[in-house]
């Protein structure tokens, strides 16, 4: 008989796997951090973060959303914890409005990304304590961007979440 | 065929009735952790201890980049220094070349130049007499040779000699406005009055139709001749000047049923050599 946990990876696994991508897009922030002038980063991170609290909230946990918010303090030079605590506070809000956030199209959920990296970006603005004109604009910019990435991180992750859960 | 349904509503149960891992009861202790992170890293500076080992940890990765730039700058230098290399050789060999042809075009210089210095030597020998030069422009070798020569003079006429820078070559065959034509002196149709420069007989010398080759006509067996005799032209008859080597005695053959030897007398010089003639009267 055709038994679906025949195909189901370990939660172990998964949990990894969960890890994993939330490391390797903080690698990815840091080193596009390195390339683009803006002050401001494209939060990769805090995306796929968003991405597993609203795919798989029970596999997500605190060790990874923690381990990649030190990760990107260390090699983004803020104070150890800055983004530990955003990244938490998203995580807790996102398993709580999952049910509604994965209701919503895929425009409307771009649009609400959209507006949690504002908050996370002017979060940073208000820690480096460094208003200008320039900051207003890579703000817009960034998140009209973030906006437009969601969409394909949401693709991959969800590819690569199937690949690995059910081997299709 | 149930497999299907079955996947399909368990994972609608899970998507509906899955709770989040991240309650307020786990989230305040997080939290917690973490500003007291926060304020152990303000007052011990925690994260640039961690930023040093880490970078240090880190190196031969952070060192991928510049080692990979390095290859790059490496293999651009390479090609580029190879590429300045071909170019230098090639421009060298560009030197070559014009040197080769500088060299060549003296040579001709020198060659034509040596060759006019003997035509002057030559032309001493004809004192009180015209002389005129032309310059080769065409050769034929068939139906039979002639050679043609461009001339700036009207004065040449039908009855004139050529030299080049070797001797006597031939005979003016026809005289064209602005061109002569030259037949060989070893052409069939011409006879020459010789003499032999160990005996001092004269005898008549014809040609045989191949290049440099001559006969003696009538030449008596009892007569004094041997291999190597020179031959030079007698003078006589007025039309050919005295004193120039036709060539030397090769070939004696002697025929029981004639009175006759048959002799043969070959030059060593080319009749279209070099790029000057010089041409004189009788």
């Amino acid at each position: 008989m055709n038994s679906l946990d025949d195909k189901k990876t370990s939660i172990f696994n998964f949990y990894f796997f969960v890890g994993l991508t939330l490391i390797v897009a903080s690698i990815f922030e840091v080193i596009l951090n390195n390339y683009i002038l803006f002050k401001l980063t494209l939060p990769l991170t805090l995306m796929s973060l968003i991405y597993w609290n609203v795919a798989t909230p029970r596999s997500i946990g605190f060790f990874w959303t923690m381990l990649a918010g030190f990760i990107l303090d260390i090699f983004l030079g803020y104070l150890l914890g800055t983004h530990v605590v955003i990244f938490l506070l998203t995580s807790y809000f996102s398993q709580r409005y999952f049910h509604r956030f994965r209701a919503l199209f895929r425009l409307q959920q771009s649009l609400i990304v959209a507006m949690i990296v504002l908050i996370y970006q002017i979060y940073f603005i208000l820690i480096s304590n460094n208003f200008s004109n320039s900051l207003i604009f890579e703000l817009m910019i960034l998140t009209f961007i973030s906006s437009l990435f969601w969409p394909i991180i949401y693709g991959i992750l969800r590819y690569l979440r199937i690949k690995l859960t059910y081997g299709q | 065929m149930f497999g299907g349904e079955h996947k399909q509503t368990d994972i609608a149960q899970s998507a509906i009735f899955t709770t989040g891992s991240m309650r307020a009861s786990r989230l305040y202790p997080a939290l917690l952790i973490t500003l007291s992170v926060m304020y152990g890293d303000y007052l011990f500076d925690l994260s640039s201890k961690i930023r040093i080992y880490s970078s240090y940890i880190l190196s031969p990765f952070t060192q991928i980049e510049y080692l990979a730039t390095d290859t790059i700058d490496a293999f651009d230098s390479y090609f580029a220094s190879q590429k300045r290399l071909t170019e230098e050789i090639e421009s060298l060999k560009e030197q070559i070349r014009n040197l080769e042809n500088q060299n060549l075009t003296l040579q001709n210089t020198k060659s034509s130049l040596n060759e006019l210095e003997r035509l002057f030597d030559l032309s001493k020998s004809f004192k009180q007499k015209d002389i005129f030069l032309g310059k080769i422009s065409n050769f034929k070798k068939f139906p039979k040779e002639i050679i043609s020569v461009d001339i700036r003079t009207n004065k040449i006429t039908n009855d004139m000699v050529a030299f080049n820078a070797f001797g006597l070559i031939g005979v003016i065959d026809e005289l064209l406005v602005n061109t002569v034509k030259i037949k060989p002196l070893h052409d069939l149709s011409l006879k020459i009055p010789a003499k032999n420069t160990r005996t001092l007989e004269n005898i008549i010398i014809t040609g045989t139709g191949e290049s440099k080759l001559f006969q003696i006509e009538e030449f008596k067996k009892n007569g004094d001749i041997a291999l190597g005799d020179e031959i030079i032209s007698s003078g006589l008859g007025g039309k050919f000047p005295e004193g120039f080597s036709l060539g030397r005695v090769i070939d004696i053959k002697e025929n029981d049923e004639s009175n006759f030897l048959s002799v043969k007398v070959e030059n060593s010089f080319d009749f279209t050599f070099g790029s000057t003639v010089l041409f004189t009267g009788p």
